[in-house]
């Protein structure tokens, strides 16, 4: 049953597109730590904010079948199929992620993509629960750009509840906000599962 | 076709495009008050700073329309009907481009009310900012249109959202007049204008762009692209030819207004709605220097530009503490205090020192911390906002953190009256020549 279901939620396409991000991420981060008129690894916030989002996104990809309402008709423990779905889906995103940044972790390396990466997962679950896999995508894309612009230059450790996306490792308040939109998102996932939409996407 | 646009308007995904973008520019015109506050061409400069989040949007919202046939398998049945392909695309632009651009016009209008209110300058042509805004989000939906029709995959939208703001963050690092390509600035000069020339050549290059996408896509044949496909190539070449900075600055916007003596306190007359407040601020906190001689007796407030105020006049940001309302409020942004920075901002330049010598640069820092402190009251704010010579605001932290400036500061308040204002005046000079062996010397009298 495993495999039918991850094919039919296009996991084999979705990972190896994570391959893809992380190397786009690794590159990206290379580039911009290795310009003489930027500050080295302090130079990566725009690939600790962007690239998680890019992973939850295509991982949003396989949060809905082809018919979801015809899936729940089936004898399936669906909440702890879903349950299982995202947490495996976050951390496979996140370790990706994470390999990419070792260098300097703990200065927008290794720590702040996983942790965006569990925030950014964690909105794109409540935006699936509650308007349809197909369409996850925007608000997390939408929150990080306007909360990339609007954070405090340089980042204040106030803020971090929503500045999440570009606080350093070290501010608290910031891990609290992915775990809390985190936690949003499997509840409402494993419980509701995506909305079903009039869309047919593939 | 109006009707069907009114229809795709109401219930297509230009209100779902309309509520994000309204929802994104109206929340970082919130957080960030004071980048616009009172200020008409402040905030037009703002709206188009606010475009490397708002075109990668539009271009994913575009992108969406453009993938629609293909998620509700309407492909087949749309090519039966007589109504030709440019009118589709076209019927298909203009519901999300109305969405996009409405909900921006709409965060605009609701916090150019209490601009409005205020503002004491409205010249130096900034509306045509926002015009050619409204041109770049109108053709990034094109755009967006045309790859989402071209490539009508699920993860297209996205994927151009984020690679739009790659592209959008990439074109801030170039150091070279590619910057004028895009349509966000990286940073609105305060006070400034730019030519005329530069805002028609932008419009026409991103007009182009648009023009250019809808007509590849529109259309079975390829020439009818070429007409705006070479008036973008044009005005793109104009774009990149020019120089990287293309600022003039507003000699009218930065025109003096002044009022009061002692101190006379001025502002540029953009900012001229903070006279009363900022007069009421200075001339509480400079009490502080009263009787030495050499102490700037104009202080200007300003936002980020140095003012025709002369050599002697001692200059004050106010932006960071500007409110939405246009009044100043005493503690800005990173808990900086206008009284800690009105206190720095009459002494000479405490970062006046570019040699390598970090015990010079000690010296000169540290006779700041310590005249700054000179009676004895102590700085409200921990960090303080200061005006570079070239206008640039930057802030720092700490100012009242080093018990070794403490020991020296209340050394110098323990003098005799006529020996504080003797050292202070000398101080003054020093400070002014910034000589790290004459502040040195000044430091040690009090060793």
């Amino acid at each position: 049953m495993i495999r039918p279901h991850l094919r039919a939620r296009y996991v084999p396409g979705v990972a190896a597109g994570l391959v893809v991000v992380a190397a786009l991420a690794w590159a990206a981060a290379e580039w911009l730590s290795s310009r003489p008129y930027l500050d080295g690894a302090e130079a990566r916030p725009p690939v600790a904010a962007l690239a998680p989002v890019l992973a939850a996104v295509l991982v949003s990809v396989t949060l809905a079948g082809a018919d979801e309402e015809l899936e729940r008709s089936t004898a399936r423990p669906w909440r702890a199929i879903r349950l299982a779905h995202v947490l495996v889906g976050t951390t496979v995103s996140a370790a990706a992620l994470a390999l990419t940044g070792l260098w300097e972790p703990a200065r927008y390396g290794a720590y702040e993509l996983a942790r965006n990466t569990v925030a950014a997962m964690g909105m794109v679950t409540v935006a699936t629960a509650l308007a349809g896999a197909a369409r996850a995508w925007a608000p997390v894309i939408a929150y990080t750009g306007a909360a990339y612009l609007a954070a405090p230059k340089p980042v204040i450790a106030g803020t971090a509840w929503w500045t999440w996306p570009v606080q350093p490792a070290s501010a608290p308040g910031a891990w609290w906000a992915a775990a809390a939109w985190f936690a949003a998102g499997l509840v409402l996932y494993a419980r509701n599962g995506a909305r079903p939409t009039a869309d047919r996407d593939a | 076709m109006g009707r069907v646009v009114r229809i795709d308007v109401r219930r297509g995904i230009a209100p779902l495009a309309a509520l994000i973008v309204l929802g994104v520019t109206f929340a970082v015109l919130v957080t960030e008050t004071e980048m616009w506050a009172g200020r008409w061409s402040a905030l037009a400069g703002y709206l188009r700073i606010l475009m490397i989040v708002l075109v990668p949007l539009a271009l994913a919202a575009g992108a969406w329309q453009g993938g629609r046939e293909r998620r509700r398998r309407l492909g087949e049945l749309l090519a039966t009907t007589s109504l030709p392909p440019w009118r589709r695309l076209t019927a298909a632009w203009a519901p999300v481009a109305t969405g996009v651009v409405g909900g921006f016009l709409l965060a605009g209008g609701v916090v150019a009310v209490p601009v409005a209110l205020v503002a004491t300058y409205s010249g130096g042509g900034w509306w045509w900012l926002v015009v050619v805004g409204v041109i770049a989000l109108g053709a990034a939906v094109a755009a967006g249109l045309a790859i989402g029709t071209v490539l009508p995959w699920r993860l297209t939208a996205p994927v151009l959202g984020l690679a739009g703001y790659v592209v959008m963050g990439a074109v801030t690092y170039a150091r070279d007049s590619r910057v004028w390509l895009s349509p966000a600035l990286d940073d609105a000069a305060e006070a400034s204008v730019l030519p005329l020339g530069d805002h028609v050549a932008q419009a026409a290059w991103f007009a182009a762009i648009g023009a250019t996408a809808l007509a590849v896509v529109a259309s079975r044949r390829r020439w009818p692209a070429l007409v705006p496909a070479a008036v973008a190539v044009v005005a793109g070449a104009v774009l990149v030819s020019g120089p990287a900075d293309r600022w003039r600055d507003d000699a009218a916007a930065r025109e003096p207004v002044c009022a009061g003596t002692e101190p006379r306190v001025c502002a540029g007359r953009e900012v001229a709605f903070v006279l009363d407040d900022f007069q009421a601020y200075a001339g509480r906190t400079l009490t502080v220097y009263a009787g030495i001689e050499g102490i700037p007796d104009t202080v200007g407030a300003v936002t980020a530009y140095r003012p025709a105020l002369g050599d002697d006049a001692a200059v004050v940001s106010v932006r960071p503490y500007l409110t939405w309302r246009g009044t100043l409020a005493p503690t800005g942004e990173y808990e900086a205090d206008l009284e800690t920075d009105l206190r720095y901002g009459v002494l000479p330049n405490r970062w006046c020192y570019d040699g390598e010598d970090p015990r010079e640069a000690d010296a000169v820092w540290t006779a700041a911390d310590v005249a700054v402190r000179w009676n004895g009251t102590d700085l409200v704010g921990e960090v303080a906002n200061v005006m570079d010579d070239d206008g640039s605001i930057f802030w720092f932290g700490g100012v009242g953190a080093d018990p070794a400036v403490a020991a020296l500061a209340e050394r110098l308040r323990a003098l005799p009256d006529a020996a504080r204002y003797d050292w202070m005046e000398r101080y003054l000079v020093a400070g002014e020549a910034c000589d790290p062996a004459a502040l040195d010397a000044l430091l040690d009298e009090l060793r």
